[in-house]
């Protein structure tokens, strides 16, 4: 998780820290397109936003995989075999006893415990997991400074680079989000 | 490409035909050799490829309520598996005719002297165990017919015909739930006639769901269609085959394991023969590998997104579920038999199967339509649940 809010103080304090540049796009088609070209120019820190969903668009903007699966995974079987064997440990080696004669280590009757807590270790490390990778809960974000931002949920569609990209430089990314076909480009500020 | 595939289209019907040929002289051979076993044998092998027609039915019916890419792309197929139903119900008549070859249930002297087959006599005697059969195999040709009358004129999505199709499959899926079960304690779970067990249907009909969509998926991935449907729908719709041959195989061990798991932990004499039997003898091996090839790995496998969004790798692991799922037939069946002192002899079973095989993939290929397959609409709708 990358901290994205500006170091408090310091030497560039009382100049006006940039999150990045918005650009404002019209419709979905020139939103997609818009997004290829983002991507051609080399920017990797970008994010887009549109008010429906829009096949193709994370593809277009070189969305990149998520260690999210991995983490679930691991998640799982953690609370898989640990299930198992808290149950051996518990029924075979803590406190044995005898029930209905059977071994105490009686691997069919551990089965349900080990599967639901792989269930539960899965289902905990995916929504941890996923809080912890996109950092919300999250009350405030800099990009609701931009005043259009919020026609995002309405009829605009927009691309945000970040100031965070390794090539991002103010004015080239306003001038190329002008010249890719941005009605608008708006620089946010923390 | 084109050729490569007409090709392999050439070179399923040639192993077909060697299956018929080769596996009818094993069976004829067999006929002779292990006489005791033939009929056995002949039900597994029927009864797995019957399986595989009645689960088509089932996902037809249930992609009929739910939609979905996943069915659109499969659903010629799972209509040409369908439509075999009157032929399986064709193979069923030595079965059906004899079961006091099979069943001891059906052996008056055998009912004689056990007092439990006399009480249980009212539901298994021979008139009434035939008459039942008509009615499963009447009801499956009706919705089979219904079907295949779908296939024929195709509705728009919420048309009034394609309301219509959906009234008959919710109705449908009940009926075929019900009579699924019904066939199940009839054909196989009677071949132990004092032993009974209430998921056991349940178990047989996640089996079968699980086997159709396997073939169908191979059978996709390996023709002309596969392009089609990557090219209307993207890899998504081999991601929702593989999703539900996951979900499938889950809960078929969830089911499979439920009978385990009671029957283990009561631990009564009646109920725990059953076990007794399929976990001896040898036939542990079967037990352990369907817990390992038709639910560990395949679990394992089908949980990377990347290989169910790739055919190539997708068909591999469906083929080694359809195959498992035979060896659970012959593992449901095969350790009922009284043998005495003869020994199982498995190439039968697997001769048998190859014969009746051969003979189902080539009604199989005649009857699915090749063309004109049905479009795919994958909308946003379609996309959005992904």
């Amino acid at each position: 998780m990358i901290d994205q809010h500006a170091p408090p103080g310091g030497a560039a304090a009382d100049l006006p820290e940039v999150y990045g540049v918005l650009g404002e796009f019209t419709s979905a088609e020139e939103l997609i397109d818009a997004a290829h070209k983002v991507r051609e120019a080399g920017y990797t820190r970008t994010d887009a936003f549109a008010p429906l969903p829009i096949r193709g668009l994370a593809e277009a903007l070189g969305f990149h995989r998520t260690r999210l699966p991995l983490i679930v995974l691991l998640g799982g079987a953690l609370g898989g075999v640990g299930g198992y064997f808290m149950q051996y440990w518990m029924m075979a080696v803590d406190y044995p006893m005898n029930i209905g004669g059977r071994p105490a280590h009686s691997w069919p009757s551990f089965i349900p415990v080990t599967f639901e807590l792989t269930v539960l270790g899965a289902a905990l490390a995916a929504v941890l997991g996923m809080l912890a990778l996109n950092g919300l809960p999250r009350p405030h974000h800099p990009l609701f400074n931009a005043p259009r931002f919020s026609l995002a949920s309405q009829h605009r569609f927009f691309i945000c680079i970040e100031a965070a990209d390794a090539r991002f430089e103010l004015e080239n990314a306003r001038e190329f989000l002008k010249s890719i076909g941005a009605t608008q480009v708006t620089t946010v500020e923390y | 490409m084109t050729s490569a595939k007409q090709h392999g289209a050439v070179m399923a019907t040639t192993i077909a035909l060697a299956a018929i040929v080769l596996g009818g002289a094993a069976a004829a051979y067999g006929w002779a050799y292990a006489r005791p076993q033939f009929m056995y044998s002949y039900l597994t092998a029927w009864l797995f490829w019957t399986g595989v027609s009645l689960g088509s039915l089932s996902l037809v019916l249930l992609h009929n309520l739910t939609g979905g890419v996943w069915g659109q792309a499969v659903r010629p197929l799972l209509r040409g598996a369908v439509s075999l139903i009157p032929v399986m119900g064709v193979f069923a008549l030595p079965v059906v005719l004899n079961p006091q070859m099979l069943y001891e249930w059906a052996d008056p002297s055998h009912v004689q002297r056990d007092a439990v087959l006399r009480y249980k006599q009212p539901y298994l005697n021979v008139e009434f165990f035939q008459l039942r059969a008509a009615l499963y195999f009447g009801l499956w040709m009706l919705l089979a017919a219904l079907v295949a009358w779908q296939g024929r004129s195709p509705a728009p999505p919420d048309s009034p015909a394609d309301r219509r199709f959906r009234r008959f499959s919710g109705q449908g899926v009940g009926l075929h739930g019900l009579a699924v079960t019904f066939a199940s304690v009839d054909w196989m779970m009677s071949l132990e006639p004092h032993w009974f067990s209430m998921i056991y249907g349940v178990v047989w009909f996640a089996g079968q769901g699980v086997t159709a969509l396997a073939l169908s998926i191979v059978v996709l991935a390996a023709s002309e269609r596969r392009d089609e449907v990557l090219a209307a729908a993207g890899p998504k719709a081999f991601h929702d085959l593989g999703k539900l041959l996951l979900g499938f195989i889950m809960f078929w061990m969830y089911v499979a394991f439920s009978q385990f798991f009671i029957i283990w932990h009561g631990n009564l004499p009646e109920e725990v023969v059953w076990y007794n039997r399929r976990l001896g003898g040898g036939w542990q091996w079967a037990a352990l590998s369907l817990a390992a090839l038709r639910f560990a790995l395949p679990f394992l496998l089908l949980l990377s997104r990347d290989l169910k969004r790739d055919p190539r790798r997708l068909a591999p692991v469906a083929l080694l579920v359809f195959v498992m799922h035979w060896v659970e037939i012959v593992w449901l069946v095969e350790p009922a038999v009284e043998r005495g002192e003869a020994r199982f002899v498995p190439w039968l079973d697997a001769a048998l199967t190859l014969a009746i095989g051969g003979i189902w993939w080539l009604l199989y290929r005649l009857f699915t339509p090749r063309t004109p397959m049905e479009p795919i609409h994958a909308g946003p709708a379609g996309a959005s649940h992904g």
